[in-house]
């Protein structure tokens, strides 16, 4: 834990996507005040010429509400989580126990655009705590340099059943989590569902998956 | 390259220096060499900080960072901001009232002889490390354009050793004089070439849906993620303290060029005026002419026009090659050699002056005339341009300019930016102080990048992502922040203060009516 990061906490700051904008201008403001007083202990502003602290005062305005009105164009707003079909006879969602399932991760933004988070830095998978059962942990596959190049469902082999698999990010609070139905056997058949539209309100997407009913061996 | 881009970039390259050249022929003092005869208004220093501030190392390396986090890249010059009211309310009064010529000028009559020869290495070091990172950059861009032999190593320090040799001709002959009026005319095509690239590049994507539709996602986020990145190294607080505190700093108080062109104005009120023009109006002008390429890229890539071919420090050439026809491509790689040549001019004039005025003057040769001093400048302009070369091969170790870039200011700037800024505002900040900052800082940070542990506590968070010098590049400058404030004020605490009568016109609340 670092002096700054356990400073942050006590004050509330988490870390994530607002906080380089509050940390950054609030030095400033800091420095800011230090100037002014400055000029005004040096007689720079004297009453008559302190027309001279509106473009010093109003120009840190305009960079500040400018910089924060282009911060939140690129506010991610939504995340989906869900398995894919890597398995080509498994439909999304379902992971045999003996095999494991890719997972792919999107993040969605104001402008209805979305990135693929799935290998990024700053996504935080948690197979733990929505897994009490220890159905099956999260693989990260990299390469040569360290890079991640894949990121897979691995059944533990203790078992079979639904768990879930949650996700956060290190710079948004946004979470997203699925269902993950760990099965055994070869041979069904099966049925998968649309992907659930998203509520109005809400941030997180999820992918519902049907398997049909009695299939599951 | 077609031959009309060589014989554009060719024919620019010659006219600079002929006019640079033909501008300083009347140069007969070191006053004029150096500050040029404060005689300029506002307008003409302005527009020539831009060339000055912005390098070609910016055009390289912001549009390589802008390619792979988009707006977020803005705030390496948008920071600047918060500086002015310091700059205006203290260092500029400072600076008018207290006669001072140079940056240890200031230090040793604030501190005295000892605390200026720490300056003095210090700062010295921190331009002549400009300077090669400036020629480092073009050798980069010639070497891509038309490489001289095989080895693109070689290819690159070749191309630095041809321009530096240009550059150093009219800034030997002309002093400031050249230097202001090369900047003058270079600041304007400047930002003509990056508003171009933005401009065609925007055109390009018209019939692909528009730069803005593809310039979606976190490519529109003004800030870098705080303490994470993907890959890590481009973390918001290691930028912030880097550049937004360290680096801007030491660029508008500590940078003897900056403080040069300052004084060349014909009064404090036209330097103040100078001041709020850069700040306010050209910088933000600057920022999105030196990103527009990487944008551009980041668009195009969406698009489906760009596959990505160039990464890194390519990106801006590679970018203007495709938008541009030939012979306009020749005018804006003429464009970034004269940020180069602008920045490294200045830096080479400021380096000149300090070796003067504070090394050869007041303790090699005091008391000689005038025009002996005077040859004295031209000799160290050449000497400045010859180490910025040796230190070209130093950087070429660095990934990309950025890190190099980074590396070096988080690595050299907070000692001696603490010690300007507390001799500035503190009153009992005392020589002992100063040179524990300056000495015991810079050992600190040397210790720092020989143990990087020592930087945990002040991390942010953010993952070291190297070894050794190469570990929390950015996020160094706040530890050396620290460490050199903490240093300051506690030797201070227990030392001799100065006397009023002695900080007269060098500190806060000692200076005449300005």
């Amino acid at each position: 834990m670092t002096i700054f990061v356990q400073l942050g906490e006590w004050f509330g700051f988490d870390g994530t996507y607002w906080s380089p904008f509050i940390y950054q201008y609030g030095v400033g403001l800091l420095l800011m005040i230090i100037g002014v007083w400055a000029g005004s202990r040096n007689n720079v502003w004297p009453k008559g010429r302190r027309g001279w602290l509106v473009p010093v005062i109003g120009g840190w305005f305009f960079f500040m509400i400018g910089q924060g009105a282009f911060h939140q164009q690129g506010t991610p707003t939504d995340s989906s989580l869900q398995l894919a079909q890597c398995v080509s006879t498994l439909p999304s969602g379902v992971v045999e126990s003996e095999n494991p399932s890719d997972v792919c991760l999107e993040l969605g933004y104001q402008d209805n655009s979305r990135e693929d988070f799935t290998l990024d830095h700053r996504t935080q998978w948690d197979d733990v705590s929505g897994d009490p059962s220890d159905l099956f942990r999260i693989e990260i596959t990299v390469d040569d340099d360290d890079n991640p190049t894949r990121v897979s469902i691995v059944p533990t082999g203790k078992g079979v059943g639904t768990a879930t698999l949650k996700v956060g990010f290190s710079h948004s609070q946004l979470t997203a989590e699925t269902q993950v139905r760990i099965v055994k056997g070869q041979d069904y058949t099966f049925t998968a569902g649309a992907l659930e539209e998203p509520p109005s309100d809400a941030t997180v997407r999820v992918t519902t998956v049907a398997v049909e009913p009695g299939e599951e061996s | 390259m077609e031959t009309i881009d060589v014989v554009i970039l060719i024919g620019y390259f010659l006219t600079v220096t002929l006019f640079g050249f033909m501008s300083g022929r009347g140069t007969k003092t070191t006053k004029e060499f150096f500050f040029a005869g404060q005689k300029y208004g506002w307008f003409v220093i302005g527009m020539s900080c831009v060339a000055t501030v912005v390098g070609s190392y910016s055009f390289v390396k912001y549009s390589s960072r802008a390619y792979e986090h988009g707006f977020a890249v803005t705030q390496n010059y948008f920071n600047d901001w918060m500086w002015v009211p310091l700059f205006l309310g203290a260092w500029l009064p400072i600076l008018w009232m207290s006669g001072v010529a140079s940056v240890p000028e200031f230090f040793h009559k604030r501190f005295g002889p000892k605390v200026r020869a720490a300056v003095t290495a210090l700062l010295v070091l921190y331009m002549v490390g400009y300077i090669g990172i400036n020629f480092w950059t073009l050798g980069i861009v010639l070497n891509k354009l038309h490489p001289l032999v095989a080895d693109p190593a070689w290819s690159q320090f070749l191309w630095s050793l041809i321009v530096a040799a240009l550059c150093a001709v009219y800034v030997t002959s002309g002093g400031q004089v050249s230097v202001i009026m090369t900047d003058l005319f270079q600041g304007g095509l400047l930002l003509l070439a990056g508003f171009a690239i933005l401009g065609l590049g925007v055109y390009m994507l018209q019939d692909h849906g528009g730069f803005w539709a593809n310039f979606s996602g976190e490519a529109r986020s003004s800030f870098s993620p705080f303490n994470q990145t993907s890959p890590p190294g481009f973390d918001g607080a290691g930028l912030f303290w880097q550049d937004g505190m360290a680096n801007t700093a030491a660029f508008y108080f500590v940078n003897q060029g900056l403080m040069m062109r300052f004084l060349s104005a014909k009064n404090q009120a036209e330097g103040k005026k100078a001041l709020v023009f850069v700040m306010l109006v050209l910088m933000p002008l600057a920022a999105i002419a030196v990103c527009g390429g990487g944008w551009i890229a980041r668009a195009m890539e969406t698009a489906g026009i760009f596959n990505g071919q160039a990464t890194g420090d390519e990106i801006f050439i590679v970018i203007t090659n495709i938008v541009t026809q030939p012979g306009v491509f020749g005018l804006i790689m003429a464009a970034l050699t004269a940020a180069l040549m602008s920045t490294a001019d200045t830096l080479i004039n400021a380096t000149a002056a300090v070796t003067v005025n504070d090394v050869w003057r007041p303790y090699v040769s005091p008391g000689r005339s005038d025009a002996y001093y005077l040859k004295v400048a031209r000799w160290a302009s050449i000497g400045t341009a010859v180490c910025g070369i040796l230190l070209v091969p130093v950087f070429m170790g660095f990934e990309n300019i950025f890190d190099a870039h980074g590396t070096f200011t988080a690595a050299i700037t907070p000692p001696l930016v603490v010690a300007l800024i507390l001799g500035m505002l503190w009153r009992k900040y005392t020589t002992a102080g100063a040179l524990a900052t300056l000495v015991l800082g810079t050992l600190a940070i040397l210790f720092s990048m020989r143990y990087p542990s020592l930087i945990d506590p002040f991390s942010h968070g953010i993952d070291p992502a190297g070894e050794g010098a190469k570990a929390y590049k950015y996020i160094r400058a706040c530890f050396g922040v620290v460490v050199c404030v903490g240093l300051g004020v506690l030797v201070s605490t227990f030392t001799q203060k100065r006397s009023a009568a002695e900080l007269k016109n060098l500190v806060m609340g000692e200076v005449e009516s300005s």
